[in-house]
């Protein structure tokens, strides 16, 4: 699903409640049938994955990062073989797992910020203005990357934009949104 | 020995030079502190008769309520310059700070006349109120370093706590972080002080006790005690207010909800 709109629309605030990270003023959320709110907030924001739109990397190295979130649950993390095929599939090459996340550009950063939410294992992925800060070759690879992610495991993707953007995939409902309400689906 | 050797009304008097010698460097160089100089000078001189009188009174008191009591209103008091201190953010953290304070301090406060000094009944004000005094002195400061560093770090490293989170770490471990550099930023400067203390400088209550005519070994045994306590009350009156502060800066379902309120620094 892609959700346009101008600036102010209120976009990045849709999915910012829908990531439980703003306060819901009114309605519900429902995952699976389930009301959010019956689910413990850790729990639902690893099923239902949010992108920030500049992506965060602490000060360990890019294995720290991608692992991080392996600190705050009991599954067992993927080996370095394993990390390393992850990243390829994200073009993503010949990276050092030892080296600083930092180093990376922001388009290597936002793709890194994506495999680390992929590998949580969500059913829901949120992005927040994916594309906006970079230039047309690392977007193109990064929605490459969401689509393909998409059909291989079933994933929900919702994507804000303030601008248009190349969505490859069949099953894609397009939103717009303008003073805090949607004007037309299509 | 028999105290110290007092001062005479007219000699007092002639301390004032002191301050119109600062006063004529104001004019001088134009630094427009003539106003405070003299409120200043009108607030330390009333403010200090005003205290004898109390303490005169106080050390009449032998009801241990009542002595609680005034440790209490101290309390509130720094409680409030604390509040006056910190930048101004959504969160409210005037009660947290009140009741940790009141309960740290006290207990290390009761600790050290009771248990060290061992002084009987335990409530002797001019005992307790001094001491307690100083603990709250100096722990206010870290306290009030400890709040406005953890507000500055959630502000400031938004992103990041709610990287973790979305990561699926609970407020407290997205916090963790900014939870320890908040306590160690209020704990530094008492620790500072251990390191400085008898080489750079000597504190203020062992000078006054040599200047009473305590025998200097006795002293210097006060302010081992009073140094190693300060250390105690800041670490644990920090712990106990980040701890109590932190929690009303997520919501129940583990949302950062600080937000900076834009009225910049409000003066005591």
């Amino acid at each position: 699903m892609l959700i346009h709109g101008p600036s102010g629309s209120g976009k990045s605030t849709l999915l910012r409640v829908l990531a439980r990270l703003e306060a819901l003023s009114a309605g519900n959320i429902l995952l699976d049938g389930r009301e959010a709110t019956d689910i413990a907030a850790p729990e639902y924001r690893r099923r239902v994955a949010y992108l920030q739109q500049m992506p965060v990397m602490t000060d360990g190295n890019i294995r720290d990062n991608l692992l991080l979130s392996f600190r705050y649950h009991d599954a067992s993390p993927p080996d370095d073989d394993m990390l390393r095929r992850h990243l390829e599939e994200l073009a993503l090459y010949d990276v050092v797992l030892d080296a600083p996340a930092t180093e990376l550009s922001v388009g290597q950063q936002q793709r890194l910020a994506l495999l680390r939410l992929l590998l949580m294992q969500p059913s829901v992925l949120l992005l927040d203005e994916p594309v906006a800060s970079l230039d047309a070759a690392s977007a193109e690879q990064l929605m490459h990357a969401v689509a393909r992610e998409c059909e291989a495991r079933g994933l929900t993707v919702i994507i804000v934009s303030h601008q248009e953007i190349g969505v490859p995939g069949q099953h894609l409902r397009r939103l717009h949104l303008r003073n805090g309400r949607i004007e037309e689906e299509g | 020995m028999n105290g110290a050797l007092d001062i005479g009304y007219p000699q007092l008097a002639l301390s004032l030079l002191f301050v119109l010698l600062a006063g004529f460097a104001s004019l001088r160089l134009r630094l427009g502190l003539g106003r405070d100089l003299l409120w200043g000078t009108l607030r330390t001189v009333s403010q200090l008769a005003l205290l004898t009188v109390v303490l005169t009174w106080v050390f009449e008191v032998r009801h241990w309520p009542v002595i609680l009591g005034m440790y209490a209103l101290m309390i509130l008091f720094a409680s409030r310059i604390i509040r006056a201190r910190v930048r101004s953010t959504t969160i409210r953290f005037f009660f947290p700070t009140f009741f940790s304070m009141l309960f740290s301090y006290m207990l290390v406060s009761y600790v050290v006349v009771d248990v060290i000094v061992e002084v009987r009944p335990w409530y002797r004000p001019e005992y307790f109120l001094p001491i307690g005094g100083m603990v709250i002195g100096n722990s206010m400061n870290a306290v009030a370093i400890s709040i406005d560093r953890l507000f500055n770090d959630l502000l400031r490293r938004r992103g990041e706590v709610e990287l973790l989170l979305c990561l699926g770490a609970d407020s407290r471990q997205a916090s963790a972080d900014m939870f320890r550099e908040a306590i160690r930023a209020g704990m530094i400067p008492s620790i500072n002080s251990m390191m400085g203390v008898g080489l750079v400088f000597i504190p203020g209550m062992m000078t006054g006790q040599i200047l009473a005519g305590s025998d200097p070994l006795v002293a210097v045994k006060y302010q081992i005690m009073v140094m190693l306590m300060l250390v105690g009350s800041t670490a644990l009156g920090s712990v106990l207010v980040i701890s109590l502060v932190r929690r009303r800066c997520f919501s129940r379902d583990h949302r950062l909800i600080i937000r900076a309120v834009d009225r910049g620094r409000k003066s005591t």
